[in-house]
């Protein structure tokens, strides 16, 4: 019986102990910054100005909120070094152009994101480069 | 016994599992997919023909940033320094204190670890003047065979300053490998982007080997005994040829990091509307 109740206990204390093992798996994802666990699209977003410029480029644009009124965005992506690897240009969007933004949003929820990518009225996708919250890229 | 045992086995498992899996399913994939490097656009450019002797000359892709091997333990110094460096990785960009955060210089060896999207090489007599695609920054390396400077950063009064990008000396073995030898890097430029410190004590060596015309590759050794417990070779790092023999203009601008932290990094890391 003692031989049965040791057993038990070791096993109960596995129990409790893998689960806080478990976590740290978690708590070392993604970027400090944003949400990245989940994808925001905004579509038919106005452009407002296109930062071509390090450390990352920027997206600025006018979304309708739910009660249809303007709200001011910013969004991030990587530098024009990066981002030119994956098609960008600066000139690939300019003022007055509509088109859908998937981003990560901020942990503040404050209009402030990473872009994930954005769809040109063309069709035209433009991905980000890889993350800068990547250790080994650190921005740019 | 054994059931009840084998139950808890199997729920212990089943929470690893679960832990890892819901990760994964909660994490939409980053767009790795593309080359985010000329390096990597380049893809095989092939040999060129064979190198030339004891030339290095030309302009040549490396990857954003090299893959590093991990540190050796560090000193209580290098502990000390390491624990106050707040990373671009680790922390949002507001509060970061990467001295590349407000456009200090890359430094060197950092130059050669990371924003290595391009490097240059041109030879005059006397020295060899290695040229960085990022911030344009150059560094020459003196063939002429004088000894490297003693006692950078002392307290005497002819002690040599530190400098962001050292003091190196450079020699040919055979007629393919260029070997630099690099001391009295200023302490302020941190060692890589994890943070890593060095020391003005620092001495590098980077031993470049030209494979053929169009292939380039360094090993890079640290040995900083104020810093790490042992030297240590921290990354072997390839670069190619680069066919239209020019670079692209990449500066890290004051300005342009002000607008940044106004529109992005401040919201981002504070709240601010």
């Amino acid at each position: 019986m003692p031989q049965l109740k040791s057993k038990l206990f070791i096993s109960l204390a596995l129990i409790g102990v893998l689960p806080a093992l478990s976590i740290p798996l978690s708590a070392h994802h993604g970027s400090t910054s944003y949400k990245t666990d989940r994808v925001v699209v905004l579509e038919h977003v106005t452009v407002t100005k296109f930062v071509w410029a390090n450390p990352h480029t920027m997206l600025l644009f006018d979304a309708k909120d739910d009660k249809g009124e303007i709200a001011h965005w910013a969004g991030e992506a990587g530098s024009p070094a990066a981002v030119r690897q994956f098609g960008w240009n600066k000139n690939s969007v300019l003022p007055g152009d509509v088109v859908t933004v998937h981003l990560y949003l901020s942990k503040f929820e404050n209009n402030v994101g990473r872009l994930e990518k954005i769809v040109l009225a063309d069709g035209t996708t433009l991905n980000d480069s890889p993350r800068g919250d990547r250790g080994d890229a650190s921005r740019y | 016994m054994r059931n009840l045992l084998k139950t808890c086995f199997l729920f212990l498992a089943g929470t690893l599992l679960l832990s890892s899996g819901a990760l994964a399913q909660d994490s939409p994939k980053p767009n790795y997919g593309g080359p985010e490097d000329l390096y990597q656009k380049l893809g095989d450019v092939g040999d060129g023909g064979a190198a030339p002797r004891r030339d290095l000359t030309g302009f040549w892709a490396g990857m954003v940033a090299q893959k590093l091997n991990p540190v050796p333990a560090m000193t209580p110094w290098g502990l000390a320094q390491f624990r106050e460096h707040k990373t671009n990785a680790e922390y949002p960009v507001a509060e970061s204190n990467d001295p590349i955060k407000g456009c200090d210089p890359l430094g060197f060896p950092r130059s050669m670890l990371f924003m290595t999207r391009g490097i240059a090489f041109t030879q005059m007599p006397g020295r060899v003047i290695e040229m960085f695609q990022f911030n344009r920054a150059w560094r020459e390396i003196w063939t002429d065979g004088r000894e490297l400077p003693k006692n950078v950063g002392g307290n005497t009064p002819d002690a040599p300053d530190p400098r962001w990008y050292g003091y190196s000396v450079g020699h040919w073995e055979g007629d393919y490998t260029f070997v630099v030898d690099t001391v009295g890097s200023d302490e302020r430029s941190w060692l890589d982007n994890a943070g890593h410190p060095h020391s003005v004590e620092l001495r590098v060596q980077e031993r470049f080997t030209r494979l053929n015309h169009n292939n380039l590759e360094v090993t890079i050794s640290i040995d900083d005994p104020k810093a790490y417990t042992k030297p240590f070779v921290i990354t072997k790092a390839n670069f190619k040829w680069i066919p239209r023999q020019d670079f692209e203009e990449q500066f890290c601008v004051p300005s342009e990091e002000a607008e940044y932290q106004k529109l992005i990094g401040e919201p981002a890391a504070h709240g601010a509307k």
